[in-house]
């Protein structure tokens, strides 16, 4: 029965971890080398979900993914169903939430980038796309993985964003993190030890890869 | 093919106001001191920067005109830009770090071969030594066929054996590339020794074109500190050595 909430997670944070570069890319690529005066701005939204509470984020798009809300809206249209209380709302969340910690990461891997290789690419003939996935990407690979794997230790926590749009619906919206504050709410402990247990040791492996590459991207 | 120019830049300190016409199967020489303006004028020929004003042509082809404004992205000039410091793709292996640029991919083991570099064609930029390097850049660069091949110091960070040895593949070049030639460095030695006329900027102006018969004039007209120091640590050999292999190609 405990299973299911940490199969949840997981489908959870390999489907964030999946989509989020094409969020991220875009805004990480434009923070690191364009030079407009909008980029402060763009930079204070993409970082606002790390430093607003979380309940304060849930609430906004919650407020949004209702039927009657922009995206919410636009999602009923499309697919005839609810956005909200649903594993497609919790996924668009944390998204949301995790577009900071895919956006620095690989903002700070392009910045590191020898700008004369992006010159040498011009001269060569690149186009500015061709520029990005022949070169920008291929040596930043540290950066996009660095990026996944914090996108994916974060999203197997999320708490507070989760509760305010999926709710703690068993088998649908209901996490692990979810399903462990039930469990000690219900006086289980020993679910809420084995799931915590099991989270535990997985972002601890996730965040020990991420230091070997942060070292190895340093060196 | 013939890259003429005539451009105006407001540097930090300075204005640089250059205008020159180089003919193919010619090398032009441009010395000046650090922060002279060397680097932003080969910058603004391979398009990295715009002039404030002016225009830039090769061979009929307008790259740059402020008026009416036309500025040729780098991506279509065809220009072939050796830097200063070796800009091979690092996660790329030597031939295909050349074949990237190649415009015929079947040209690429030949090119290997004539630059002497088929030894280390498996092998990661960081891992060669700096001439091979500076080989490979050279080898990427004309494997595209380039319009006109611009030298930012290419040399300048390497030993001086290794140097001599790139200088003589540099001479042997210029005869069979059939395109005009800018090679930009603060060695003045190097300068006439492969330069068919060399040029100097100072205050963001180009001097008169030196060639060869005239440097020694040169020399003792000149009353720039920079220059007297150049020329005093060039022996008459060398200028003289230079003297043969002169043309007047190159004028402004």
């Amino acid at each position: 029965m405990f299973s299911i909430p940490l199969i949840l997670s997981a489908k959870l944070a390999f489907c964030t971890m999946m989509l989020i570069p094409i969020l991220a890319f875009p805004p990480a690529y434009f923070l690191a080398f364009g030079s407009c005066r909008g980029k402060s701005i763009l930079d204070a939204l993409i970082t606002l979900p790390m430093v607003i509470p979380p309940t304060v984020l849930g609430f906004g798009l919650l407020m949004l993914m209702t039927p009657s809300g922009a995206v919410g809206g636009a999602w009923q249209t499309m697919t005839g169903s609810r956005l909200i209380f649903s594993f497609s709302g919790i996924l668009f969340a944390s998204l949301i939430f995790n577009l900071p910690f895919a956006v620095q990461p690989l903002r700070a891997s392009f910045e590191k980038l020898d700008k004369r290789l992006l010159e040498s690419a011009a001269v060569l003939g690149l186009s500015p796309w061709q520029t990005f996935y022949r070169v920008i990407l291929p040596n930043s690979i540290s950066g996009i993985a660095a990026s996944s794997i914090l996108v994916f230790a974060h999203s197997l926590g999320e708490f507070g964003v989760i509760l305010m749009v999926g709710g703690s619906i068993p088998g649908r919206t209901q996490v692990a993190s979810i399903a462990i504050y039930e469990a000690v709410e219900a006086m289980r402990f020993d679910d809420a030890l084995y799931m915590s247990a099991t989270l535990v040791p997985v972002c601890f492996f996730f965040l020990v890869i991420l230091n070997a590459i942060n070292r190895r991207q340093q060196s | 093919m013939t890259l003429a120019f005539s451009i105006k830049k407001q540097l930090e300190h300075m204005k640089l106001d250059i205008k020159m016409t180089c003919e193919p199967n010619t090398l032009t020489a441009i010395v000046g001191p650090s922060g002279s303006g060397k680097t932003t004028l080969i910058r603004m020929l391979a398009g990295l920067e715009t002039p404030d004003s002016g225009n830039i042509s090769c061979n009929n082809a307008n790259w740059f005109s402020s008026s009416p404004r036309n500025v040729t992205p780098p991506q279509h000039r065809n220009a072939g830009l050796v830097f200063q410091d070796y800009t091979l793709f690092p996660h790329l292996t030597v031939e295909k770090n050349i074949r990237f640029a190649a415009v015929d991919s079947e040209q690429v083991p030949e090119l290997l071969h004539s630059f002497n570099i088929e030894h280390i064609k498996n092998k990661k930029p960081h891992s060669i030594s700096g001439g091979e390097r500076q080989r490979a850049a050279l080898c990427q660069t004309l494997a595209r066929r380039p319009v006109t091949l611009l030298l930012d110091e290419p040399f300048s960070a390497l030993d001086v054996t290794t140097r001599h040895k790139l200088q003589e593949m540099l001479l042997e070049l210029k005869v069979q590339l059939h395109v005009p030639i800018i090679h930009v460095t603060h060695d003045l030695e190097e300068a006439t020794l492969l330069g068919d006329s060399v040029v100097a900027i100072e205050q963001g102006k180009i001097s008169p074109t030196w060639f060869a018969s005239q440097l020694q004039a040169v020399h003792s007209a000149h009353n720039s500190a920079f220059y007297c120091e150049q020329f005093a640590q060039i022996s008459n050999a060398a200028v003289c050595a230079s003297t043969n292999r002169r043309k007047t190609s190159c004028r402004h």
